[in-house]
């Protein structure tokens, strides 16, 4: 097995288990009646890593997965994770020297633009989840929590783009 | 900082994979909204498919959400606590005459002996899933589909009323759109003068709203019984009376030339566990 297909499995392997613990575990635990979306944070946290590439595809795949939870249209939450995967590589790839704080910042800003994108759309599509009063509220801690939860996501996706789980990469 | 390598190059394929990626995503949206075979076949294939998944999954996560539930709703567990040791006391004091297990069979004999039902073919089912969405999501999931008969518009009731229809069926499961949906509308029957209007949901789980069909001059005053069905060409069953609630309200509008009538639900929408489906689905 060459090294691209390990990545490609590694990868699936992730993304399978961030799904069973987003449906078994997170969709219970609501602070302040908002649940963690560590589908989103999976893709930002691809783009961290992997590049835009990576994290356009990585966003794509748990999009899919999550859209697959929801009762809304089918692609929804894939366009909008693959985006913000996507956008998420391309201001990593323009910071000149990375930390810590500033992939928490990518991953805190990343959510809470992917939260309002897929608000937007679904809105497009018939929902109303942009004009749910709880919007910001939505925003605000799914960014936070992403924020935080990203720096025990990051050595996870680093071991899935084989860079290795000690590596120095942020 | 990840490695680099040819970042021209790979900023190029990077621009290829979004806009494959995008427009993969719009043809998908575009083919799920059109309602194509295709994807909506696939779509609940795969549900089906991951349905046992995330009941393992969530039964694996069982102690964990216990806990955290326990450390959240400490306040609410003490009170829920306090209640139930009273209700244990009433118990004690009447011999413990009833098992639990006995409790459980006569709340299925319960949804199975509901009386605006008659002899309605139906099918008991058990709410599987809440929303998922941290946004409003007005459904839920139940654990029959259309291998035991279920379809697309079939209503769902309990013993207090209308819940809401299927609006999505799968081999295994179904999703139900819950009549507290702003996107719910309904024929309604009002009061004993039978005044017929149309209502909708209002996105909570208390209000439904009838703006539509009741005259200014139409007799109707608070504590009215409202009711789904009854009405030919309707979603419900024209020979049906399901109940939905009482009239807690009444506004007149001038302007529309129509009362509006706030209706209090009779479902508790927090509590939804046994339901009924039944097996009628409306002419278009």
């Amino acid at each position: 097995m060459n090294a691209e297909s390990t990545m490609v499995l590694r990868w699936s392997l992730l993304i399978v288990i961030a799904y069973l613990l987003q449906v078994g575990f997170l969709q219970d635990i609501r602070p302040f009646g908002v649940h963690p979306e560590i589908m989103l944070l999976l893709a930002i946290c691809g783009g961290l890593v992997g590049g835009s590439a990576r994290g356009a595809i990585v966003g794509f795949c748990a999009g899919i997965l999550n859209d697959l939870l929801l009762s809304g249209s089918l692609g929804v939450s894939a366009l909008c994770f693959a985006l913000v995967g996507f956008a998420a590589g391309v201001l990593e790839d323009a910071v000149i020297r990375s930390s810590r704080l500033i992939s928490m910042a990518i991953a805190t800003v990343g959510s809470a633009v992917g939260i309002l994108m897929y608000a937007c759309l679904s809105q497009l599509l018939g929902a109303h989840s942009l004009s749910d009063p709880r919007l910001w509220l939505i925003i605000s801690i799914v960014s936070v929590v992403n924020g935080v939860l990203c720096l025990a996501a990051l050595p996870l996706c680093r071991w899935a783009e084989g860079l290795g789980l000690k590596s120095q990469a942020y | 900082m990840r490695p680099h390598s040819q970042p021209g190059k790979n900023r190029q394929r990077s621009r290829y994979v979004l806009v494959v990626i995008t427009l993969l995503t719009i043809t998908i949206i575009t083919l799920d909204a059109r309602g194509v075979p295709l994807i909506s076949s696939a779509r609940d294939s795969s549900r089906d498919a991951l349905a046992p998944v995330r009941g393992a999954s969530r039964w694996v996560t069982t102690p964990f959400r216990n806990a955290w539930n326990g450390i959240t709703g400490y306040d609410e567990l003490r009170e829920e606590n306090e209640q139930l040791r009273q209700r244990l006391d009433q118990r004690t004091a009447n011999s413990m005459r009833e098992k639990n297990a006995q409790e459980e069979l006569s709340k299925l004999k319960e949804q199975l002996n509901i009386s605006f039902l008659g002899s309605t073919q139906s099918q008991v089912a058990r709410v599987t899933a809440g929303a998922s969405s941290n946004f409003a999501d007005y459904t839920v999931e139940l654990d029959k589909g259309s291998e035991l008969g279920l379809a697309v518009g079939n209503p769902v009731v309990t013993k207090g009323g209308l819940v809401g229809r299927i609006v999505r069926v799968t081999k295994k499961r179904s999703v139900v759109q819950l009549i507290t949906d702003p996107n719910f509308s309904v024929g309604v029957t009002v009061g004993p003068a039978q005044n017929q209007g149309v209502g909708h949901g209002t996105g909570t789980r208390r209000r439904f709203i009838v703006d539509r069909g009741i005259d200014l001059s139409d007799e109707v005053s608070t504590k009215d019984s409202v009711f789904a069905g009854g009405i030919e060409n309707s979603i419900m069953p024209p020979d049906l009376f399901i109940p939905i609630g009482t009239v807690d309200k009444v506004t007149p509008d001038e302007a529309a030339r129509v009362q509006v009538l706030q209706v209090n639900y009779t479902v508790e929408f927090g509590r939804l566990d046994v339901v009924q489906v039944i097996k009628w689905v409306p002419a278009s």
